[in-house]
């Protein structure tokens, strides 16, 4: 079995009294594109900073390709290329002039850096824009240009926190199609983002983080599977008023209404062992006056997997 | 090839323009030129100068008094000492903490750069802009040449001087910028640039300082020997203040990981060293033969001025040394035990304020001596500076103490210890005015702060120096030892940390001759 591109064990980081990161451990295969996922300060951030050596963990290990994050930050960054959700702008400088500077920094003098800053303004589409002012880009440019920054020194390992935060449709799109390129090229990739759909697309695996713990790690169907486990979601549409529907469901065993759409709702029905309970259900809402307009099943999608996964575990533990 | 390659690629290639500066110059001198020439600030200061310099050229020819020459070169070397020492330090305050607010250090930590390239590139980006602005004096300076009455060597050595100073300065504004807080950055670089300015202008400018020039107090004919010994001193001991500075901000924004520690305390060795070398050297001769060394200077200067030296070095980097943060990676314990020389000592070298504590105490078991050999051999026994010296060390430590025991493990170390430092003064001067004002055995009772010793010296009826002294090395050592004391389970730690990568080692090696790997 090969060594897993980035390994963390029993990691703790503590700020102060409060606790960011509780004891995770995980593993992200060589090759493989791994969606991190978590509510607002879940603890992605400290994480991925941490993996990143941009901060230091209380306690536990890191490993990027075997190399510890705390002792060889040196070595690490020289395999890791790392983008922020959010970044700050010089003024004054061109975008040529970040990429330029950057790759200065990485190391590339003469004719390499000259090829290498083409080859990276050129994937992303940054050439015809390279004398305007880095701090005057729109967003999907500034993202672009953080992903050209990132990938100069062509890192094994990519970190990417939030990169499709605030861009629009036609820029997201974009985006993925960069990473997807990327992935084929075989990098490793740990991103974070909060279009869950669009994780699901793209990686193998996912991770999920809520309060500093880790609470799924696997690909997209298992999370889907596990959350599946306990029923079934069906789609109804009524005639009339919707909230007759939120009513039936209050009184009705085995049912539980997950959210209100236009004209009716989605419910999760539960598991039990009548294999017809579908049926007797569809029967019971007639049977009590709904006019039933629509009633399907429908595939659990990632987001509500993972409210159903935070609600788990934030449910008091028995 | 590869020039013809770059030349070729200058103009045919989209991003040609990236060959403006040789690969050879420090990237972020590269980025912070580029982006210093384009800034406003820059534009706006350099054509502000040149018009003020030509109105002042046109007004003194229109004039054409026999003072109009000298006028020239007042404005010229006034508006070059307001640039160089006052703006461009200035520009400097906010360097290091503009990039940690606006959050692009982060990114410029994980690239290649390290944080002392990072910080330097930042001060001599800025050193540059000022020599572009001493670049653009020329040509009034060639004018005010054929004026006449140009006294060339002297004005050239002053803008030598200015431009030296204004460096220094701008190190210190740059060090000091890595602080978070807006008012202890301030207050840190305006203080330091203030104590350097005034540190210089003794060193060179009797004119100035009267009898307090060093210059003065030393050679007293003004020999040039002397002179020339001392302006290296000032040299060296200035460009060390610098380099701390600039050290500081790199450990400021540098990963816990990266040791410069070890770095920093044996470069203080060298120059600690090299003063107790003057001072020892210097009594030698005087036990061999009083009148040579009289000869040429007073022996009690030299080691007078050499303390203050001494003592102006060590405290910012025993500041420095004691917020360090207590954190040895593995990294450090491996590189220090495979360099055999520093293996030896590596319990005063390694990273955090534990093992800095013990270095501290060397040091100061060092300076001690060479007061003692100053009093016993020069019979140089001037309590009051005694009291400085012994007020001054033993503050430092105190105020150590007091961090150690309020906030050990406090993230912010140096805005504790700061916090600490000037309680400690502040209580001397408030127990001065309250003693000399309504009760006179409160000092007594609170003699053992270290810092009330050296304000009551303002008192003309204040007697009891030798008793300060005396309680003064006394809450020295105290602190010395409290502190060492709380050191040690940090210290035990470094030493666990060694025997888990001794036996990590000793496994490896067992395993590879099982497995016949060589």
């Amino acid at each position: 079995m090969s060594e897993p591109a980035i390994r963390v064990e029993n990691l703790v980081r503590n700020f102060d009294s409060f606790q960011a990161v509780k004891n995770i451990s995980f593993e992200v295969e060589k090759g493989a594109v791994c969606g991190f996922v978590g509510a607002n300060g879940a603890g992605k951030t400290s994480t991925m900073r941490i993996l990143s050596t941009l901060d230091y963990a209380t306690s536990g290990k890191v490993e990027v390709r075997g190399i510890d994050v705390m002792s060889y930050p040196d070595k690490v960054r020289n395999i890791l290329g790392w983008m922020p959700d959010h970044f700050g702008h010089y003024s004054d400088v061109t975008v040529l002039d970040y990429i330029d500077f950057y790759a200065r920094a990485y190391g590339f003098s003469g004719v390499d850096r000259a090829n290498r800053v083409h080859e990276v303004m050129e994937f992303t589409d940054l050439l015809s824009i390279q004398d305007r002012l880095s701090n005057k880009l729109s967003k999907g440019m500034t993202q672009r240009l953080c992903l050209a920054r990132t990938m100069l020194h062509d890192p094994e390992v990519l970190i990417l926190d939030e990169p499709a935060a605030g861009l629009d449709p036609k820029a997201r799109v974009e985006l993925k199609n960069l990473i997807r390129i990327l992935s084929d090229e075989g990098k490793t990739i740990l991103i974070s983002s909060h279009i869950l759909s669009e994780l699901g697309e793209m990686c193998d695996s996912m991770l999920f983080i809520n309060n500093g713990e880790i609470v799924h790690h696997g690909d997209a169907q298992s999370l889907k599977d596990r959350t599946q486990k306990d029923g079934e979601v069906y789609l109804v549409e009524i005639f009339g008023d919707q909230a007759e529907l939120a009513r039936w469901v209050i009184g009705s065993p085995y049912v539980e209404l997950i959210d209100e759409t236009k004209n009716g709702g989605r419910i999760k029905i539960n598991h039990t062992e009548d294999p017809e309970i579908a049926a007797e259900i569809l029967r019971s809402m007639v049977n009590n006056g709904l006019k039933i307009k629509d009633f399907h099943r429908q595939q659990l999608n990632l987001e509500d997997a993972f409210i159903d996964i935070l609600d788990a575990s934030n449910a008091p533990t028995k | 090839m590869s020039k013809e390659a770059i030349k070729s690629l200058r103009t045919t290639s989209p991003v040609g323009k990236i060959f403006d500066f040789p690969d050879f110059f420090s990237p972020m001198f590269v980025k912070e030129l580029r982006q210093g020439l384009r800034g406003k600030g820059f534009i706006a200061m350099f054509m502000v100068m040149q018009a003020l310099l030509c109105i002042s050229i046109l007004l003194s020819l229109s004039f054409g008094d026999a003072g109009s020459s000298t006028a020239i070169s007042t404005t010229i070397h006034i508006l070059f000492t307001i640039v160089v020492c006052g703006i461009q330090p200035m520009r400097g305050t906010s360097a290091l903490n503009n990039e940690i607010k606006n959050d692009t250090i982060d990114l410029i930590m994980i690239t290649n750069l390290s944080a002392w390239k990072i910080v330097f590139g930042k001060w001599i980006s800025l050193v540059a802009q000022s020599a572009i602005f001493a670049v653009s004096l020329l040509p009034y300076l060639i004018l005010r040449y054929f004026l006449g009455d140009m006294l060339l060597f002297s004005e050239l050595a002053l803008f030598a001087f200015v431009f030296f100073t204004g460096s220094i300065s701008t190190a210190i504004a740059i060090g000091g910028s890595a602080l978070t807080s807006a008012i202890l950055r301030f207050i840190t670089s305006s203080g330091l640039v203030i104590v350097i300015l005034m540190y210089t202008l003794m060193f060179v400018s009797a004119g100035v300082a009267g009898n307090m020039a060093l210059t003065t107090i030393i050679s007293g004919t003004g020999s040039t020997l002397v002179f020339i010994v001392l302006l290296f001193s000032m040299i060296i001991s200035m460009s060390y203040i610098g380099w701390l500075a600039l050290d500081f901000g790199a450990s400021a924004i540098a990963p816990i990981s990266e040791n410069r520690s070890t770095t920093r305390r044996i470069i203080y060795s060298v120059v600690l060293g090299l003063g107790f070398l003057i001072v020892s050297i210097t009594s030698l001769m005087y036990m061999i033969d009083p009148s040579w060394v009289e000869s040429f200077c007073e022996p009690e200067a030299i080691v007078g001025v050499t303390i203050i030296i001494s003592l102006i070095l060590f405290v910012p980097f025993f500041i420095v040394t004691v917020v360090e943060r207590q954190f040895v990676a593995e990294s450090a314990v491996i590189q220090l035990k495979a360099n055999k020389p520093l293996k030896l000592l590596r319990k005063f070298l390694y990273p955090g304020w534990a093992s800095g504590w013990l270095f501290i105490c060397v040091c100061m078991t060092i300076m001690v001596a060479m007061l003692a050999c100053a009093w016993f051999i020069i019979d140089f026994d001037e309590e009051e500076f005694f009291l400085i010296f012994t007020s001054v060390i033993s503050s430092l430590s105190f105020a150590a103490l007091l961090l150690t025991l309020i906030k050990r493990n406090a993230v912010n170390r140096f805005a504790g210890y700061i916090i600490c430092l000037v309680s400690t003064y502040l209580f001397g001067i408030f127990i001065t005015i309250f003693s000399s004002s309504v009760n006179k055995s409160i000092a007594h009772l609170f003699c053992w702060v270290p810092s009330v010793g050296v304000f009551r010296m303002t008192d003309y009826k204040f007697k009891d120096e030798e008793l300060y002294i005396v309680i003064n090395i006394i809450t020295l050592i105290i602190s010395l030892v409290l502190v060492y004391f709380i050191s040690r389970q940090s210290l035990k730690n470094i030493t666990l940390q060694e025997k888990k990568l001794k036996n990590a080692e000793l496994e490896k090696n067992n395993t590879n001759s099982s497995t016949g790997i060589e």
